[in-house]
């Protein structure tokens, strides 16, 4: 299938990193790519979906940060000219009180993704991109 | 006969696996481009330009510079008509329009001397950008790719109608997609890589080079994954125009795209017929740029694009030569 290729690129092989204010944990982050050979509209992103040791993270435990920017999940259909550009790296920030336990984590990703410009005969191509892959915390 | 008149250029698209991955960054393609042969070159702005949709004049002296020091022609700067950039609706008239203005003085500024837009531009629209278009002295042209074909209404009814009036102005950029006839290696390779039956996949390919028609596959006793490859190979391939389709587009075509997915040497390409394509060409006396256009990146991350692109200027070189 078309578009699919750079699915493997999409959760980057960076270490997670705690996110914390001092010691008090918050929670953590990993780091992920747009998987195709252009940049992004943010907005183009219709669904995403994380899971981390196999556990879905609901939606109002997620944020999304590219270019200095966080963005809510329910932000993100409005964020049409915010650009995620080709192969640069955006963050996805869970919050978790507990913090992530030392060690190695898989961490899997769904993106439904729309090609803005493939609008051939009315129809949009809307791609379905997953990647996992096991991280290791950096310490 | 006209001799050896058409000019080989690369898009930086074509790096597409190298620039994602940080091995090459812009100065790095293009100087790659240089390295394989290119005359000149095309860049994806939403692809290679990290201020899209808005880069400064910086950025775009930068590049300008950059050709000028590796010695390519700027052949196209390669605009994205995104319709569908917002969640919400389609962009409207005003906001194509705009869009369209604006990559026409981004070429302008880094030393192109056209623009190529997408379909969805409308030919109101389209039709409507020539005063522009003289005053910046940027040719425009709309890319005529995969599923659209020249017999597509749009095309047929209006577009070419509008190009025959520009003196010049507005033209087209055929996309050799719309030529393909047969599935390429990698596509193949992937259905295996899914789990397809060696033999069945065979026998879908065997039906497609005997013109059997879509229905025939269910024939074949197929998995749901050999049936979605099979629907694929059948989509993307099958019914598409012939070549000789380009002959009477070739005197409003701007560049053409040398569209390919793989090719295993620089002897054929099982995909989109060159043999028939290249002597068309050359017969018909076009004289712009030929651009190479790897696209085998959507389906594999491990091939080499410098190898691709060297076969690809071997193969479309002695085709041309030959006719």
């Amino acid at each position: 299938m078309d578009f699919t290729a750079f699915n493997a690129y999409m959760v980057c092989d960076d270490k997670i990193k705690r996110y914390q204010a001092g010691d008090i944990q918050l929670g953590y982050e990993f780091k992920c790519k747009y998987p195709t050979y252009r940049g992004a509209y943010i907005c183009n992103i219709e669904e995403l979906k994380v899971w981390v040791d196999g556990k879905e993270i609901e939606k109002d435990k997620m944020r999304f940060g590219c270019n200095n920017k966080w963005f809510l999940m329910s932000e993100i259909p409005e964020a049409y000219k915010e650009y995620w550009f080709t192969g640069s790296k955006a963050t996805i920030r869970i919050l978790d009180e507990n913090g992530i336990s030392s060690g190695e984590h898989t961490v899997k990703m769904f993106m439904k993704h729309k090609i803005p410009y493939t609008g051939y005969f009315g129809n949009y191509l809307v791609v379905d991109s997953e990647c996992e892959k096991t991280l290791s915390v950096e310490e | 006969m006209s001799e050896n008149k058409m000019k080989y250029g690369i898009s930086l698209y074509s790096f597409a696996n190298s620039f994602h991955t940080r091995r090459l960054d812009l100065e790095g393609c293009l100087k790659k481009a240089k390295e394989l042969g290119a005359e000149g070159i095309t860049i994806v702005a939403a692809q290679h330009c990290d201020e899209y949709p808005f880069p400064s004049d910086a950025w775009l002296y930068r590049l300008r510079d950059l050709m000028g020091k590796y010695d390519l022609e700027p052949v196209c700067w390669e605009g994205y008509l995104d319709v569908g950039m917002r969640s919400d609706r389609d962009l409207n008239e005003d906001e194509i329009a705009e869009y369209t203005r604006n990559d026409i003085v981004y070429a302008h500024k880094a030393g192109f001397k056209m623009m190529k837009t997408q379909h969805s531009i409308s030919p109101k629209i389209f039709e409507s950008m020539r005063p522009f278009c003289e005053k910046l002295n940027v040719k425009l042209c709309i890319e005529m790719h995969w599923p659209h074909t020249p017999l597509v209404p749009v095309w047929r009814d209006h577009y070419f109608k509008i190009m025959e009036k520009s003196d010049g102005w507005l033209g087209v950029n055929p996309d050799m997609s719309i030529f393909q006839k047969f599935p390429h290696g990698l596509h193949i390779r992937q259905a295996y890589e899914a789990g397809c039956d060696k033999d069945k996949i065979e026998a879908v390919l065997q039906l497609m080079r005997e013109g059997k028609p879509e229905s025939e596959i269910h024939k074949l006793d197929l998995s749901s994954e050999e049936l979605k490859y099979a629907e694929e190979f059948y989509h993307k391939n099958y019914g598409n125009p012939d070549p000789s389709l380009l002959e009477p587009m070739l005197k409003y075509t701007h560049m053409i795209h040398g569209k390919f997915y793989y090719l295993d040497d620089d002897k054929t390409d099982p995909c989109i017929p060159y043999e028939e394509i290249m002597p068309i060409i050359k017969k018909s006396g076009y004289d712009g740029y030929i651009i190479a256009e790897y696209e085998g990146h959507h389906f594999s991350i491990t091939e080499d694009d410098d190898v691709q692109l060297t076969r690809y200027h071997n193969l479309v070189k002695r085709l041309y030569e030959e006719a």
